[in-house]
């Protein structure tokens, strides 16, 4: 199978979270998840979602990357922000995500213009 | 008597409670939480979730818990036909829980090892709750 990205961008709001599940349905399909794995794609990509409306910036727009590959299906979710650090360790969100998740990274990126920019990744690997 | 989302039958009828009405096949809308309720006991009510259960929708889902806490009523929250249990989820019943025993209540999940238990399980928190895996076993054990 060949690398094959979808991009979509949408308003950092709760109110999306149905639509980024519904593209992860298709994607899930597509690639052959099977059962579990749709499932834990289509809750992968509900908590990247969810960290991204929780702390994106006013009036910005919440990014979700999705690249089929060899290995299984990638997710990966940018917004700016003005936190400074990813969501903790500890936190609900990040402890269901890598429990579900085969790679998960979660870091804060800085531009040279001071922007901040939460970046989320997690791995859905193929059965 | 009718059957459930979940697959039992243990009561006459669900009120839904949600915008959304009864569970729909529909593609584009099974995502939608559909709240069902109706009383199983003296006492004891069942509340049926079928749907997502994340950022958006669990502020219902805490609302609807809390209208229906009672002192010494027991909440019985069917979680079986939950198309996807998020970290929202979690944290929205670790808050309502305690709310709900302060208030003289007894929330029950009902959960059967699907969706749900796995991200009960990220949390290590299984026993910070009363789970049952139907509601018959729910009701056993409260001696109904």
């Amino acid at each position: 199978m060949t690398r094959e990205s979808i991009i979509i961008r949408v308003p950092p709001d709760a109110w999306y979270l149905p639509v980024t599940r519904a593209v992860a349905t298709e994607i899930a399909a597509q690639s052959g998840l099977g059962h579990d794995g749709a499932v834990a794609l289509r809750t992968v990509t509900t908590e990247v979602a969810t960290a991204l409306c929780l702390d994106a910036e006013q009036e910005s727009t919440a990014e979700l990357e999705f690249t089929r590959s060899a290995r299984g299906v990638c997710i990966v979710g940018k917004v700016p922000t003005q936190q400074t650090a990813p969501p903790e360790e500890s936190t609900p969100l990040m402890r269901l995500l890598r429990q579900v998740a085969g790679e998960v990274t979660a870091v804060c990126v800085v531009d040279s213009a001071g922007q901040h920019t939460l970046r989320l990744a997690a791995t859905i690997c193929l059965p | 008597m009718a059957e459930s989302a979940s697959g039992d039958v243990y009561c006459t009828s669900l009120t839904w409670l949600t915008s959304a009405g009864a569970p729909s096949d529909d593609r584009y809308t099974r995502d939608a939480l559909c709240v069902g309720h109706c009383s199983v006991a003296d006492g004891t009510d069942l509340m049926v979730a079928v749907g997502a259960l994340d950022l958006s929708t669990t502020p219902v889902m805490r609302e609807l818990i809390i209208d229906r806490t009672a002192p010494g009523h027991v909440l019985l929250l069917d979680l079986r036909a939950v198309t996807l249990f998020g970290s929202s989820a979690l944290t929205m019943l670790i808050d309502t829980q305690p709310k709900v025993t302060a208030a003289g209540g007894r929330l029950v999940l009902i959960a059967d090892g699907r969706v749900e238990l796995r991200a009960l399980r990220a949390l290590s928190v299984p026993s910070a709750f009363d789970v049952a895996d139907s509601v018959e076993a729910a009701l056993h054990r409260l001696g109904v």
